[in-house]
């Protein structure tokens, strides 16, 4: 869609939706989102808007469609994440939770609430064969992978 | 440009000829503490060359750390790297130097602070300390990664979900290498520190070698042993002769 109707179509949608099996923790989402607000600021963005940069900060590798792949939505997606990164002081959230109502069938559930596929996970960002997980229980080894899903998010800027 | 905001709005905690440190927070409202280590431009060099060295150093530095993390090594986690402005922010560890916990006085950061803790709150005694010190420098050095500032002070014990840790702490000198050479040195600077800054607490050195040593594996640890002694011997610098 092109033209004035493309922009409210586009507008209505624009939010960061993202796979929420994926996300080990509300600070490897807050990692990956302070990555890409500090890539604006400093007019670094690797794709073309901010909700992007998002899903871009969240894939372990750099290609931009593989990240859309695999943390974008899907038709078979049942919990996500929808994120709103805007500049306007002025943003009420109460208005943009509506907002965002109004364009996802569902319901809103606290973070903690949303489960995360551990292997999934593992798969996702190769670390399987890490030294330092080997015999630990399965809380220690989901901490601890968390742990790694984090630095590995923070570090993604200077890693390439 | 947007982390320098976030400075004015932390608290400076210590400040070295490299870097200052913050204590702030990345979220308004505030939830997670973070440390800021931000590299400010070095007015004695030609800007460029300062802006260079920064720029690798931060980026050597957030490896080092993301590649002990990987090898089970307990460091800070990395949060976000801004080479820019030469910032990088961490995990906020908050718990004792292993200095102040070892009984040194005149620690800076026991000094500083009114929470003064003892092993005891911590649930360690001395011997468990050394042993959790020579596992952690034996992982660190299975992966190649040598610290060059190992001291009491850059080592932290913190407790988190009544588990407790020892942490490892500023990897700005830190660098990657298989020497042999390179990790004995580490040791041997470690050694040298805990002579110092520990007088009374002599042979507890010996307790950070064995775990180290068992850590490492004994093929391993044997050529290190052997260079140490070497090491013992002539200092931290090699002869430069030849």
């Amino acid at each position: 869609m092109t033209g004035e109707e493309g922009e409210r179509e586009r507008s209505a949608v624009n939010y960061a939706f993202i796979q929420s099996e994926l996300i080990t923790s509300l600070t490897a989402l807050e990692t990956a989102i302070h990555c890409a607000l500090l890539a604006e600021e400093n007019g670094a963005l690797r794709t073309k808007y901010i909700h992007s940069e998002i899903l871009w900060a969240l894939n372990p590798t750099t290609n931009i469609s593989d990240a859309f792949r695999r943390f974008g939505v899907a038709d078979t997606t049942t919990s996500m994440i929808v994120i709103s990164a805007s500049k306007l002081p002025t943003t009420d959230a109460s208005y943009v939770q509506s907002a965002m109502q109004s364009v996802v069938q569902g319901d809103i559930v606290p973070l903690q609430q949303l489960s995360t596929d551990w292997s999934a996970v593992k798969k996702c960002y190769k670390l399987g064969a890490e030294p330092s997980l080997r015999g630990l229980s399965i809380e220690e080894e989901q901490l601890q992978i968390d742990r790694m899903v984090i630095n590995n998010i923070g570090l993604k800027p200077v890693a390439i | 440009m947007s982390l320098y905001k976030l400075l004015d709005a932390s608290e400076l905690v210590s400040q070295g000829a490299e870097a200052k440190v913050y204590k702030g927070f990345l979220t308004s409202p505030p939830s997670q503490l973070v440390l800021l280590k931000y590299r400010f431009p070095k007015k004695y060099r030609h800007p460029s060359l300062s802006a260079q060295l920064t720029r690798t150093r931060i980026t050597s530095e957030a490896r080092a750390l993301v590649r002990c993390v990987r090898n089970g090594v307990r460091v800070p986690d990395v949060r976000v790297v801004d080479v820019e402005s030469g910032i990088i922010a961490m995990e906020w560890i908050n718990g004792h130097t292993v200095r102040s916990l070892l009984g040194d006085s005149e620690d800076p950061d026991n000094q500083q602070r009114e929470d003064t803790a003892s092993l005891e709150t911590y649930g360690v005694s001395q011997e468990q300390l050394m042993i959790l010190i020579g596992q952690a420098l034996g992982r660190m050095h299975k992966a190649d990664i040598i610290h060059s500032d190992l001291t009491t002070s850059n080592m932290m014990i913190h407790s988190k979900n009544g588990r407790t840790e020892l942490v490892l702490i500023d990897f700005g000198l830190s660098f990657q290498s298989n020497l042999v050479e390179d990790k004995a040195v580490d040791l041997y600077v470690l050694e040298r520190a805990f002579s110092s800054t520990h007088p009374q607490s002599e042979g507890l050195y010996a307790a950070v070698l064995d775990s180290y040593a068992t850590e490492l594996g004994t093929k391993a640890w044997i050529t290190v042993k052997k260079r140490l002694d070497d090491v013992r011997l002539r200092g931290r610098k090699r002869s430069m002769v030849g």
